[in-house]
């Protein structure tokens, strides 16, 4: 009967594990439909400010994210016949790739000069002989503001292809877009050129390729330091393989879930499957080493069915202290559901799905794997005690040591704690706050080597943009916001961290100077033309013209200001008065501008914003408006980048290009931009600030207040659980030393390690809270267990048995921790180093503060005062 | 004289001998057409003497949001060289201002352009056709013809098929000098040569860029002639419908009209 009863057991247990593993490997198979977004983007709530923003600049002046394809010669100049010839070409290839909007490069480049009666509009590039390149050097410098750094460098060895893929674009077509380019730059193989690729999508798309790929180094990695802590701790093959097999079972599932739910594959949420492998790891060791400490009481062989018997003592005994343990550190996870990122919403979520499967899977799977492993029964003599009680012998030394630090130590542990917190406050308002996405690169990735060479040679990859909305059309074109637009630029560009402004001011002088070259001055008024009508007479010239009905004075239109220059030469006096007016410190090109417009020489007089309508033959502020207006009809074509209707904008984008976007430096400039447009925007006007760094700077600000939320919610949920558990809300308070230990660990090592408190690094302190508690909760329980029955040797007790459990827990954490250096991403590489650094805090302060605190104030929630007053009244 | 009445001889038989050409050549095009000849029949529909339309253009953006664009062009035909002036009527910050192209015997164009707030008549050059007509989504290219003539791209018939309920020919031109498109596919009606729909590729001669549908195709003057027309660029979303709200072909026209003169003046 009893046979029948373990056979029928056996196959249950059979069926069980099958059907888990069956579902365990059919979630592992889920891992390529894994949607993976890497961007930072994913963080921010969709309706936050600056994706609205950023949405109305894409809609209406076109992509914001471009791809720079950088082209270096290694030897002599950009403007020579073979690397312009490669410009030509590549930008013929990138044109032609199906998803991209616009390509621009000096090839394809148009160029505005003023010819002999009007304006030019002409190919930057023409060829590429030497009378071409002759012709294009000259252009270049001719409109150096607007080409240099943006299409070629100053020492004109790197030129750019920028690549601008359409809006709307699904992430897999942005991938397509950017392979095709990648295997077009690959197949190139002049030797005396180079080829580098810049910009957020390349970013995102290098950290997109690196995420699952990182994930399935570091799985394994993890799992094979786990497997040498299981080694160590039990010496046996079952000891390390079937805890391990429970934790991949957990693992598994939650890959399971996130492919079945369409759960985004995020930096964040990517670390859920190792931090469960890690986390799980400890209530497998608990169920384990009772297990194993069961069956070394025995000297005679142990039957099969006293071995179940044996493993399901385990169990019951071990089933609170699991799922309390369990508890503490799902409300770290759990504490992220009140962060504003949506991912870390997800992650807190998933991870705290995760430890309840590795709860269960400890709980369920494993004794299922002990009876399956020992369906023959245990014969104890194999096991080798003699070993364990010399460890034990080593283990009792440091226990001592312990013991006595907290029981005699109060005086330098206060004074070390005190130190240590002095430091954590001091420290944490110099740690940096930021998420810059090329930060997550190692230093010497050619990623990151491109990107600098790209900042040092040209205005830089990183894009902050300013759109100002005049709300009303031609509002934009009003000469006297033309003017602080100017005004902005010049400022703006003064700031080390801004390479260049981009807006429409050098469109508009150089039209307005090659439409008034040789013309000065504006005699004649301009009279009010009536309603032209080709239809309206129907005689077409041959019965009275439309014009007819002007009288004769009003259409008279001086013809004659079309002049001569005066003069060739250039005067004395007007080298003085140019001199006069800019001053000692004045730039040769600002100097010679002003010589050049005191004759006019190419209408240089006119390389302004018209703003004195005199000046123009021109009345109103209105007239000078819409003379810029009819500018716009010759060329408007190429200008919607910057404005948003060809002829009568209500808005404009000003692009900054930045060479440093550190924290700082986006603060600083988003700081002078409001600064600036605060003080010379017209009453109804408004701005707004977008672009990539934009994003950056809101995930920072978001960062900063999940990192506070969250630590707040974890300590507070710690605390309301342990005060609950123990029936005292001091309990809760004690509770939370070794976890405040924990945290002084972190922020002091970011600080003095300058790690950025980032996506990754600030999901660290809510888990250290979680994970860190449970020493505590082990101890304090321990503690009250025991100290009602041996009060006096209480504490010696407490460490050899519950302190042994606690050193292997912190030990194998922060081992499998430590796996985590093998990241690709700094950040995540960071975030092993700071939670390996975290569990020794903890650990160690929880067998030293903690104890110390317990002894010297024996709190009554410990009942140590009732056994003593029990004892006194015996 | 022996000598001239020889050369009238030749000459005789050089017309008789152009005429049979002629003839054959018109009896196969019309049993067999071919690319060319089909589009050389479009433009022959869309070109006359003269003409003067007025046109309204709204450009839609991708959320549908309208802004208004009013022209109007005259035209005039001579020797195969047209004139043309196009004079913007709206919106009001660019209304007057007038536009002066006339086609060269040797190629390309002379443009003047004529901005009544500053008062004067500026030439300006461009080589390049592709920028955007008052933001529209047509080129300056675009308006002044959306095919390639008989002679500036080989034509190819690729099928016969119906189109919006009418039988069209349709054909695959690709220019023979670089032009702003790789590749155009044209779906001509083949009893009115009125090009139904334009499928305009880029450089590659595979991306499709935009696309032109005609309707409402009406009989205007003794021609047909599509009355509306609607340019989608498939990249943006964003799209120009063009009506003509009237029209006159072959009329006499003053030629002062096409003088920088009338440009400057606005007067004849």
């Amino acid at each position: 009967m009893e046979r029948d009863d373990m056979k029928s057991r056996r196959t249950i247990d059979i069926i069980v594990l099958l059907a888990t593993i069956l579902l365990a490997a059919g979630s592992l198979s889920l891992i390529g439909s894994l949607y993976v977004d890497s961007s930072t983007e994913v963080f921010i709530p969709q309706d936050s400010e600056v994706f609205s923003t950023n949405r109305i600049i894409e809609e209406e002046f076109g992509t914001l994210d471009a791809i720079i394809v950088g082209i270096t010669v290694r030897y002599g100049s950009i403007l020579e016949t073979e690397p312009l010839q490669k410009i030509v070409e590549l930008t013929k290839v990138f044109e032609s790739i199906d998803g991209v909007q616009r390509v621009t490069s000096l090839a394809n480049s148009d160029h505005i000069s003023g010819g002999e009666q009007g304006m030019e509009v002409v190919s930057l590039l023409t060829g590429t002989d030497a009378a071409s390149i002759t012709a294009l050097q000259s252009r270049l410098n001719s409109w150096h503001q607007v080409y240099q750094g943006t299409l070629i460098s100053e020492n004109s060895r790197l030129a750019t292809v920028i690549i601008q893929p359409e809006t709307n674009l699904i992430a897999t077509d942005i991938e397509r877009i950017l392979d095709t380019i990648r295997s077009v730059v690959a197949s190139q193989n002049d030797p005396n050129l180079s080829f580098s690729l810049v910009g957020l999508p390349i970013v995102k798309s290098e950290i997109n390729r690196s995420l699952v790929a990182d994930i399935v180094v570091l799985a394994p990695i993890v799992a094979l330091l786990i497997l040498i802590v299981l080694f160590l701790s039990f010496k046996r093959l079952a000891g390390v393989l079937i805890p391990l097999t429970s934790l991949i079972i957990s693992a598994s599932l939650i890959v399971g879930i996130m492919a079945i739910f369409h759960i985004t594959f995020t930096m964040a949420t990517m670390l859920v499957p190792v931090l469960l492998l890690i986390v799980g790891s400890a209530y497998g060791i608990h169920v384990m080493s009772h297990f194993m400490e069961t069956i070394s009481k025995y000297s005679t062989f142990i039957e099969p069915e006293e071995v179940v018997s044996i493993i399901h003592n385990v169990i019951t005994h071990n089933r609170i202290p699991v799922i309390m343990a369990g508890a503490t550190t799902a409300a770290g996870f759990i504490a992220q559901f009140a962060s504003p990122l949506g991912p870390f919403k997800t992650f807190g979520l998933l991870s705290a799905i995760g430890v309840v499967l590795s709860q269960i899977s400890s709980l369920l799977i494993i004794p299922i794997l002990l009876r399956l492993t020992y369906r023959h029964g245990i014969d104890p003599t194999r096991l080798n005690v003699r070993r364990k009680s010399e460890k034990k012998g080593n283990m009792n030394r440091i226990f001592l040591l312990l013991e006595k630090t907290a029981t005699k130590g109060f005086i330098p542990l206060s004074i070390f704690s005190i130190i240590l917190l002095l430091a954590t406050i001091i420290a944490v308002p110099s740690i940096d706050v930021g998420t810059n996405m090329l930060d997550f690169f190692n230093p010497n990735s050619q990623l990151v080597k491109d990107t600098t060479v790209f900042s040092d040679r040209m205005n830089g990859s990183g894009m902050l943009t300013v759109m100002v909305d005049g709300k009303v059309p031609s509002s934009v074109l009003d000469p006297e916001f033309l003017h602080n637009l100017e005004r902005f630029n010049m400022h703006m560009e003064e700031l080390d961290a801004v390479g260049k402004v981009q807006t429409i001011i050098p469109y508009i002088k150089k039209i307005n100077q090659t439409m008034n070259q040789n013309t000065i001055p504006y005699a004649a008024k301009i009279m009010e033309e009536p309603d032209f009508d080709f239809f309206g007479t129907g005689g077409f010239g041959f019965d009275s013209d439309p014009g007819s009905s002007l009288d004769d004075a009003e259409s008279i239109i001086q013809l004659s200001n079309e002049e001569q220059n005066s003069s060739q030469f250039v005067s004395f006096e007007a080298i003085a008065k140019a001199y006069g007016e800019i001053g000692p410190t004045g730039k040769l090109d600002e100097f010679v501008h002003h010589v050049l417009a005191s004759e006019n020489y190419n209408g240089e007089a006119f390389h302004e914003i018209p703003t004195e309508a005199a000046k123009y033959g021109l009345q109103t502020e209105e007239d000078l408006q819409n003379l810029i207006s009819q500018y716009l009809v010759l060329y408007s074509g190429n200008l919607n980048m910057f404005i948003n209707d060809s002829l009568e904008p209500t808005k404009t984008l000003i692009t900054l290009q930045l060479s440093d976007v550190s924290t700082m430096a986006l603060r600083n400039i988003s700081l002078e931009i409001s600064k600036f447009w605060n003080r010379y925007l017209p009453h109804g006007w408004t701005y707004e600030v977008g672009g990539g760094e934009a994003i950056s700077l809101t995930l920072t600000d978001l960062v900063t207040r999940s990192q506070i939320i969250s630590l707040i919610g974890a300590l507070l949920i710690v605390w309301i659980l342990v005060s609950f558990m123990f029936q005292s809300p001091v309990a809760g308070l004690v509770s939370l030393i070794p976890v405040a230990f924990a945290l002084m660990g972190i922020f002091s090592c970011m600080a003095l390690f300058g790690i950025h408190l980032d996506i990754i690094t600030s999901l660290l302190a809510a888990l250290a809270i979680g994970i860190g508690v449970d020493y505590a909760i082990h101890f304090m329980s321990a503690c009250k267990r025991l100290s009602c029955e041996t009060a006096d040797h209480g504490l010696a007790t407490v460490y050899r048995t519950t302190g042994r459990a606690i050193i292997i827990n912190a030990a194998s954490v922060a081992l499998g921790f430590s796996g985590l250096i093998f990241s690709r991403f700094i950040p995540i590489q960071q975030m092993g180093i700071l939670f390996t650094v975290s569990m020794v805090f903890s650990g160690v302060s929880s067998l030293t503060v903690l104890p110390m605190v317990l002894n010297r104030f024996k709190p009554s929630f410990l009942g140590i005062e009732t056994t003593t007053t029990r004892r006194a009244s015996k | 004289m022996t000598m001239h009445h020889k050369n009238i001889r030749y000459r005789v038989v050089l017309v008789l001998l152009l005429a049979v050409f002629t003839i054959i050549g018109l009896i196969a095009a019309d049993q067999e057409p071919t690319g060319a000849s089909i589009m050389q029949k479009v433009t022959n529909t869309q070109t006359g003497t003269s003409s003067a339309i007025d046109i309204r253009m709204l450009l839609i953006d991708s959320k549908g949001e309208e802004k208004e664009r009013r022209i109007q062009t005259l035209s005039l035909t001579d020797n195969e060289l047209t004139k043309t002036i196009t004079v913007f009527l709206t919106p009001a910050s660019v209304r007057n201002t007038r536009f002066l192209t006339i086609e060269k015997a040797s190629g390309g164009d002379d443009q003047w352009i004529y901005l009544p707030a500053l008062g004067k008549v500026k030439r300006i050059a461009a080589t390049e056709t592709g920028g955007s007509f008052m933001g529209s989504d047509f080129t300056y290219a675009d308006m002044a013809s959306t095919s390639y003539e008989a002679a500036e791209a080989t034509h190819t018939i690729v099928r016969q098929e119906t189109y919006a309920t009418r039988p069209s020919h349709v054909v695959e031109s690709i220019p023979l000098k670089s032009s702003d498109y790789g590749k155009t596919i044209t779906w001509v009606d083949s009893e009115r040569y009125v090009a139904l729909r334009v499928e305009f590729y880029g450089s590659d001669a595979s991306t499709l860029l935009k696309i032109l549908t005609s309707e409402s195709v009406e009989n205007m003057e003794g021609r047909w002639l599509a009355r509306k027309m609607t340019m989608q660029t498939l990249s943006t979303g964003h799209r120009t419908a063009i009506e003509i709200l009237q029209a006159k072909f072959n009329m006499p026209l003053n030629p002062s009209y096409f003088t920088v003169s009338f440009l400057e003046t606005g007067r004849l």
